[in-house]
């Protein structure tokens, strides 16, 4: 390496030479959109792939914005319409089959590249002072995610969404007050159908914006939190973000255009025949093992102990029992999302 | 350069787009906005072609189905009470009136619900309607619930396979470009955390 000069996280700076040159010769659009504020210095050990999974999923994020907004064209929120409408999609409308497929493979690509995220964060300890509120921020955007991906699945309104949403119902019974807005009874006026569309495309998507700009900031004043080594000009990781994300995108077309994602027949009410969304079998196991209680117990348990992080490491070494549990919490997870995909089917509401 | 551009977008704008023959688009309302499977609903147009035959068509998402034949007066208007099938599937559909060589020539929206169980027509829909949801879940339960996907027909088209493989192609040179870009700046990317 023949560069001496060692870079701090957050340190604003020049950057590399070639990614001046770049943003210098990219002139007009350079000056009015003010690029030049991308040139602060980061290390150069962020350009590894590793520090940019968070990236990653935003770009999936953006695929998402995209491709739903085509989708709520084609979609009709009336639940005696709902799933004629999807059919419609896939079937006949102008590249429906695909922006569906190219939505839900990028929702699949989000899933696991935000856990992968959350994952590498832990193990580089990035949520110890002063990180801890772009901590919690990432753990309210991946509820956030996981809820996007759950309204989602309820939408298709064929018999999987239906079980689903009759589960979102179920919890919210034993939730009691807290679960009321999942409630049919929280507004007669409307269909709950309607409403869980309504938090799908615009509720839920401005508190993820909201969030993701909030995480956005602190990352930017806060640096990203790599190993002291020679800088690199932040415009520089960017364009390798969107390089690999942008080949990424290319495979996801290709995937999309030649697996698309299936749909059941309409829903059928009080019965349960299918399994969720792959992401939320580890859920589903917890329901055959202990019942409806394990679709609240499990993620609780889960969330709480991410939110506690950044309280129970506080020291300057992190304790080993820390990691003990959280790699516990891990292959548990693993093994019931393992068990989810064997388990034999079981009618969980009601019993 | 500049001049080209302003001289470009003026002539698209002195330019009148090519005029496409179509047909006169004619008006139809009607009796009901719901009407149960079974039912006779009252359908009324205005504004169209005079003493034309037109056959009227009830077209949802998934399913189309012929409600019968009418012709207009003089004066371009027809009334006439057609049977919703009893097979039509609830849902949103469009009533559609076709001139004869299939052009649609009017559209109105209606939303058809579960069959009732006897004799309803169209004036019940407000009884249909409240008893819509019920009848849903009474309809859902008749049917078995199955895991299974359904079978649907998915093809992209040629258009279509252009417009993926054109928007994957441009996607992947894009990034390739980025990454060559990138390739001579420090700590070029590697899997190691």
């Amino acid at each position: 390496m023949d560069r001496t000069e060692v870079v701090e996280p957050g340190k604003a700076g020049t950057g590399s030479a070639g990614g001046e040159r770049a943003l210098e010769h990219a002139g007009w659009a350079a000056t009015r959109f003010a690029l030049g504020g991308l040139r602060y210095r980061i290390p150069a050990a962020a350009n590894r792939l590793p520090y940019m999974l968070g990236g990653f999923t935003f770009l999936g994020l953006v695929v998402l914005a995209l491709t739903g907004v085509w989708l709520d064209q084609l979609y009709n929120p009336d639940p005696l319409a709902a799933h004629a409408s999807v059919v419609y999609t896939v079937t006949r409308a102008p590249l429906g089959a695909w922006v569906r497929a190219l939505h839900y493979w990028a929702a699949c690509v989000v899933l696991v590249s935000v856990a992968l995220h959350l994952i590498h964060v832990f193990r580089r300890r990035s949520y110890v002072a002063p990180r801890e509120v772009t901590w919690w921020s990432g753990v309210l955007l991946l509820v956030l995610v996981g809820a996007l991906a759950f309204t989602g699945t309820v939408l298709r309104a064929d018999q999987e969404g239906g079980e689903a949403l009759a589960h979102a119902v179920a919890a919210a019974e034993l939730l009691g007050p807290v679960g009321a807005p999942l409630s049919p009874d929280f507004a007669p006026g409307t269909s709950l159908l309607a409403r869980i569309h309504n938090a799908h495309v615009s509720l839920l998507p401005l508190l993820l914006a909201g969030t993701i700009a909030l995480h956005f900031w602190l990352i930017r004043h806060l640096g990203i939190n790599a190993p002291a080594s020679a800088p690199a000009s932040f415009a520089e990781h960017l364009r390798r973000l969107l390089g690999y994300g942008l080949i990424g995108i290319a495979a996801l077309c290709l995937v999309a255009a030649l697996l698309p994602p299936a749909l059941g027949h309409r829903a059928v009410d009080g019965v349960e025949v299918t399994k969720p969304f792959w992401p939320f079998l580890w859920i589903y196991a917890l329901e055959n093992t202990i019942g409806l209680w394990g679709m609240i117990v499990g993620p609780a348990v889960i969330l709480g102990f991410l939110v506690a992080v950044p309280l129970l490491d506080r020291r300057a070494a992190r304790p080993a029992w820390l990691v003990a549990l959280a790699a516990a919490l891990l292959v548990a997870l693993l093994g019931a999302l393992a068990y989810g995909f064997v388990a034999p089917q079981m009618q969980h509401i009601g019993m | 350069m500049r001049q080209s551009v302003l001289v470009l977008l003026a002539a698209g704008l002195v330019i009148r787009p090519a005029e496409a023959f179509t047909h006169d688009k004619g008006v139809i309302r009607l009796g009901a906005e719901e009407v149960a499977a079974g039912a006779e609903l009252e359908v009324r147009g205005e504004k169209l072609p005079k003493s034309t035959e037109f056959t009227l068509e009830l077209r949802g998402a998934l399913e189309t189905h012929t409600l019968g034949k009418v012709t207009t007066d003089t004066l371009g208007a027809f009334v006439a009470r057609v049977v919703v099938p009893a097979a039509a599937q609830p849902g949103a559909y469009v009533v559609r009136a076709l001139a004869p060589d299939g052009d649609e020539s009017a559209r109105a929206e209606v939303r058809v619900l579960v069959a009732a169980a006897t004799g309803a027509s169209a004036g019940d829909h407000d009884a249909a309607h409240e008893h819509g949801e019920a009848a849903h879940a009474e309809h859902a339960a008749s049917v078995e619930a199955t895991a299974e996907p359904l079978d649907l027909p998915v093809r992209h088209g040629a258009l279509g396979w252009a417009v993926i493989l054109a928007v994957s192609a441009g996607s992947l040179v894009s990034g390739l470009a980025l990454l060559r870009r990138a390739r001579s700046a420090p700590g070029h990317a590697t899997w190691t955390g």
